[in-house]
């Protein structure tokens, strides 16, 4: 019985030990941009991701792939889409070809680790996504709206102690946690403040 | 007989109130604009002072070779922000290829031109100054005329640090991006005032989202699906294609937003259709015949009275943009 009971003590130490817990708030200064994602360093990353069209816009505003990971494209549009990425940034080319109503298409996303490529449609130049490339098992998708200036972050974090917050054009921000640790740091764009992110490690 | 007579127009009212309270369902992603939407190059409003010398910038005629035409000739704002013509005519008196475009709500666009051949608008503000044959400036000329006036040698450096051509871009831009139209007839009919369209604008509302498949490609809050079409005006112009050489792109040009649509006749790429009426008669024939058209084109089958209804909405578009022309330093 005391076994027992040291047992389970012992796995609830082990499982609080592994599930940190991370949270905070990212807080623009101004109009927020499109997407931003964070995630924790360390892990794979999702071995498949699927991306969907349809009315005219890709059904997600980011998608997450770990290195050598396959995306699938979808288009359950009416209309037809041709989905290319040619991203300075990433340095990411790539060009999937016409794609009618039902159609599939892969991809290998054979590229850098820890990339944000952009993605758009060659027939209709307002559709946008992203390809986040990260090896990481534990990530949050921020996907921002213009009248909304707070996120709030909730990310299971497992052991993990380092953090980066991504946003496609700004300077990556790289943040490493104690447990119980509070930081803020600044989030800027071509080096002008743009957000505040808070986070703490619990 | 009378009780007969007075169901019967009962029923037709009836109908009549069922064909308006349909007008509001379905309109998929038609809307008004919103300015918050404007994306800003690096996410920066313009200064006042950068708009006002991008707008004397835009009727300055010094940016043209013979000093003879602004951006404003072709763009005029009296005329819709375009010419009137068919085809403009450049600075040394060349006819132009296609007709000038209008520039309403340019500011959420994301490609610029008939071919799309511009990903910015601080890049398509600087087409036509370099081009041979509309203002044939170069960018050295271009920098050379405007320093020798006081008042621009001032506002760059205030505004930019220095005279340069992509300044010059740059503050054009910023100027055409305050030309927004959004509160037209149809935009307070949107926002509840059902009396703000005629009951002529609202059938014709119906059959654009409807029957006539308008949407397929004039759809968003500025009628634009910012794509790319083969509408079945066969004139050898390979449109896109010259950048693309992806099929679907073959005689394929910018499908153009719908703001004030009425006030910037001639009509498509060509400038071949003279009015709105002609416009919807092309599409309802559904460019049978003609090679590479987009497999959106279709006949419509429209009536004469759907056809009319269709131009009264178009015309339910309208919201003028008045811009008072500045004076141009000496």
């Amino acid at each position: 019985m005391i076994k027992r009971t040291l047992l389970t003590f012992g796995l609830c130490m082990v499982f609080d030990v592994q599930a940190a817990t991370l949270t905070g708030e990212l807080s623009f200064v101004k109009k927020p941009p499109f997407v931003g994602i964070l995630y924790a360093k360390g892990g794979q990353g999702p071995k498949a991701a699927e991306l969907d069209q349809a009315n005219k816009v890709f059904d997600k505003k980011v998608v997450i792939v770990g290195q050598n990971g396959e995306i699938t494209f979808k288009n359950s549009d009416e209309f037809q889409h041709n989905i290319f990425a040619n991203d300075p940034n990433s340095g990411v080319k790539f060009d999937v070809g016409l794609m009618n109503q039902g159609q599939t298409t892969k991809i290998a996303a054979n590229w850098s680790e820890n990339t944000l490529t952009r993605i758009g449609c060659k027939i209709h130049p307002k559709m946008r996504s992203y390809i986040a490339n990260v090896n990481s098992d534990a990530y949050q998708v921020l996907p921002f709206t213009k009248k909304q200036k707070s996120y709030s972050i909730e990310l299971d974090a497992g052991s993990a102690t380092t953090f980066v917050l991504q946003i496609p054009k700004y300077d990556p921000v790289e943040v490493t946690l104690s447990p119980g640790e509070v930081k803020s740091v600044e989030v800027l764009y071509k080096g002008k403040l743009r957000a505040n992110l808070s986070l703490t490690l619990k | 007989m009378k009780i007969v007579r007075l169901l019967a127009v009962f029923a037709l009212y009836a109908l009549s109130m069922q064909i308006l309270a349909n007008s509001t369902s379905d309109l998929g992603s038609l809307g008004t604009p919103d300015i918050d939407d404007i994306e800003y190059p690096d996410d920066e409003e313009p200064s006042e002072r950068e708009l006002e010398l991008g707008k004397i910038l835009f009727f300055d005629t010094r940016l043209s070779r013979h000093q003879n035409q602004s951006c404003a000739t072709c763009h005029n704002p009296e005329l819709g922000f375009s010419d009137g013509l068919a085809n403009g005519i450049g600075s040394g008196g060349a006819i132009l290829g296609r007709n000038a475009p209008h520039l309403y709500n340019l500011a959420w666009s994301v490609s610029f031109f008939w071919d799309g051949r511009a990903g910015s608008l601080e890049e398509q503000a600087l087409g036509p100054l370099v081009s041979e044959l509309e203002m044939q400036m170069t960018p050295k000329d271009v920098v050379k005329r405007l320093e020798e006036v006081k008042f621009y040698r001032d506002e760059f450096t205030h505004i930019y640090g220095e005279i340069s051509f992509e300044n010059v871009g740059k503050a054009i831009a910023a100027f055409e991006r305050t030309i927004v139209s959004d509160n037209s007839a149809f935009d307070q009919y949107l926002a509840g005032n059902k009396s703000a369209m005629s009951p002529s604008a609202i059938r014709g509302l119906n059959v654009f989202v409807g029957k006539g498949r308008c949407t397929k490609c004039h759809d968003g809050a500025n009628f634009t699906d910012d794509s790319f079409h083969n509408i079945g005006i066969d004139n050898q112009d390979d449109g896109r294609f010259e950048f693309d050489k992806s099929v679907q792109f073959k005689g394929a040009f910018k499908t153009p937003g719908l703001r004030n649509i009425i006030m910037s006749a001639p009509y498509m790429h060509d400038g071949s259709l003279g009015t709105l009426e002609e416009v919807v008669e092309h599409y309802n024939q559904g460019a049978a015949g003609v090679k590479n058209v987009s497999p959106l084109i279709v006949p419509l089958n429209l009536s004469i009275q759907e056809k009319a209804d269709l131009v009264a909405f178009m015309a339910a578009l309208t919201d003028p943009v008045v811009v008072q022309r500045p004076s141009i330093p000496k």
